[in-house]
């Protein structure tokens, strides 16, 4: 017998259903957040972003206030490293 | 293996000796450590130009480090734990004075000042560095035919991928040029070139080993582990690698390991969780693979291993939430290069992280909200099992298509819910397919128990025999 693990997910109500972004709207939004792409990246970028724009509404959206996200800010830690060259 | 000849033959025998091997002659003065540099770099020359593993190599290094072991050898000092083991790193870990590249031009010719933390303590360790080793550009997205330098071959066969993104490191352990290599693991990359190579790959916890000084491709998730041949040998290496390290942000400080201490005290009482639901049914898995994990979980079995079915979320639930998080901040590490430079990345990198600049904070912290959930779930699996079992891999390795470039989304990974947890995983070489190729067990533990999964993967590797078979058909392409 197989033991579940598997809770039903609080916020499972998703973006799913909303109508995928035309090349237009993806154009914009690429303007929007200030991209200079030559057109033939421009392309690419409408060609790649339907399937990346379909994950992003499959992510749950109706969670409980409460629900916290998974990282904090150790201030202890932050204040305690070196500023040491880290690029290289 | 204990008793290699010194002769001009040596190199024959040196090539596929673990590294445990390698430790036991050097300590009993059976053999020189400039001896197995330069075996194995010959052995490199013979058949590097075939399968491209490395983007640079570094005998002056190696030969240098090599003869100051033998000089330590000569003094009658202790030896250090890695002395006279050669290794080689992913080409996105920093190392002082030598061409680190990323595998992307927009790092073509770039020279770090500072080792990363990593290669730092293996150095201190007495390892032998033969070389920097290829991966996708900036461990993502590839495999690319259009960077500086081609994508590495799989020596199993002629015309077949090694998986990646530690491409180099699965492919150049495989074919006996190095006895262990340094990969990164975001989402599987260490995981899924041991499980296309016939290796062993281990991703350790996530803040076990400092990613200071390794290029970024998801803060969130980066860790830096071990490809070797077995599982002894990776323990070993992950002794040397792990260490706390004040400047990386995600470093957990936690008292050393010798993680080989009990790798014999055997599997009995021990709770195996089979995920066999990720993979088994899968239209995508490969047919050979559901019978040769559960002919694995078996042999566990027989050796008083306690395995049990157990459901966890689908693997797309785990992929959405990792990959949103993922070119998010992908974006973010590059943004200034994508903004001045967008035509220098590679197609595959480009058009897989360029859209994370439309990805909204909203998303993102969403995307993080059901990490918790997800890692919760984990948590509560781990409560009741000691470690979490599946395919390495749903597919065994994949011929390379260089005009066929896949752009966009691939079907989920079987490895990424760890890196969603954070938790130990490794893959372990468990078959072969009718094709030929590997095929791989993945093994999870708790966060921090390295120390108990590999006690169970060396007592499988002790009752098999599949991390002993070699590569012969791909090694000249």
């Amino acid at each position: 017998m197989t033991k579940s693990f598997v809770r039903p997910n609080p916020g499972a109500q998703t973006l799913a259903k909303l109508p995928p972004s035309s090349r237009e709207d993806i154009r914009e939004m690429a303007r929007a957040a200030g991209l200079n792409l030559p057109e033939k990246l421009m392309e690419e970028l409408c060609d790649a972003y339907p399937a990346f724009e379909a994950m992003v509404r499959r992510l749950p959206r109706a969670r409980p206030r409460f629900d916290e996200p998974a990282h904090t800010a150790d201030v202890a830690r932050l204040a305690s490293l070196n500023d040491a060259d880290q690029a290289g | 293996m204990d008793t290699l000849p010194t002769t001009a033959n040596a190199g024959e025998a040196i090539e596929y000796a673990t590294v445990a091997e390698l430790q036991r002659l050097i300590q009993r003065k059976e053999i020189s450590p400039v001896e197995i540099s330069q075996a194995l770099l010959a052995r490199i020359e013979k058949y590097d130009s075939s399968l491209k593993t490395f983007v640079t190599l570094t005998p002056e290094v190696a030969l240098e480090r090599a003869c100051e072991t033998e000089s330590r050898i000569a003094r009658n000092e202790p030896l250090r734990p890695l002395d006279g083991i050669p290794y080689g790193l992913k080409d996105v870990i920093n190392t002082a004075g030598i061409r680190t590249t990323g595998q992307s031009r927009i790092l073509e010719h770039n020279v770090p000042q500072r080792d990363a933390f990593v290669e730092a303590r293996l150095k201190a360790a007495g390892g032998v560095l033969l070389g920097k080793l290829t991966t996708y550009e900036f461990a993502h997205g590839g495999p690319s035919w259009d960077l500086p330098w081609p994508p590495a071959m799989n020596p199993w066969k002629k015309g077949y991928l090694p998986g990646g993104t530690s491409s180099g490191p699965g492919a150049a352990v495989a074919a006996g040029f190095l006895p262990a290599a340094v990969g990164t693991d975001t989402g599987g990359s260490i995981r899924m070139p041991a499980a296309s190579c016939g290796i062993v790959g281990v991703k350790p916890t996530y803040g076990l080993v400092s990613r200071r000084g390794v290029l970024p491709n998801t803060f969130s998730f980066d860790t830096c582990g071990p490809l070797t041949r077995t599982v002894e040998d990776a323990a070993i290496l992950l002794g040397a690698m792990a260490g706390y390290d004040a400047d990386d942000i995600s470093s957990v400080e936690k008292p050393p390991v010798l993680y080989t201490r009990d790798l014999n005290a055997g599997v009995a009482g021990i709770r195996i969780g089979w995920v066999r639901g990720w993979y088994d049914g899968d239209p995508s898995c490969h047919p050979d693979i559901p019978d040769a994990i559960e002919r694995a979980l078996q042999v566990l079995a027989s050796a008083g291993a306690i395995v049990e079915e157990v459901e966890l979320s689908d693997l797309l639930t785990y992929q959405d939430c990792k990959t949103t998080i993922s070119i998010t901040e992908m974006f973010s590490a590059y943004e200034h290069e994508f903004r001045t430079r967008p035509q220098d990345f590679g197609t595959m990198f480009r058009n897989k992280v360029l859209p994370g600049a439309l990805i909204r904070a909203e998303d993102y912290f969403q995307a993080l909200r059901q990490r918790t959930w997800l890692c919760e779930e984990l948590a509560r699996a781990f409560r009741e099992f000691d470690i979490l079992a599946s395919a390495g891999w749903m597919t065994v390795a994949e011929p390379a298509k260089p005009d066929k470039l896949d752009k966009f989304l691939r079907p989920p990974n079987i490895t990424t819910p760890f890196n969603i947890g954070g938790q130990p995983a490794m893959n372990i070489p468990c078959g072969f397919s009718r094709e030929g190729l590997p095929i791989s067990l993945q093994l999870a533990a708790r966060n921090f128990d390295e120390a108990l999964m590999f006690r169970v993967g060396h007592c499988y590797q002790t009752l098999t025999d599949w991390h002993t078979r070699r590569p012969t058909e791909g090694l000249i392409q």
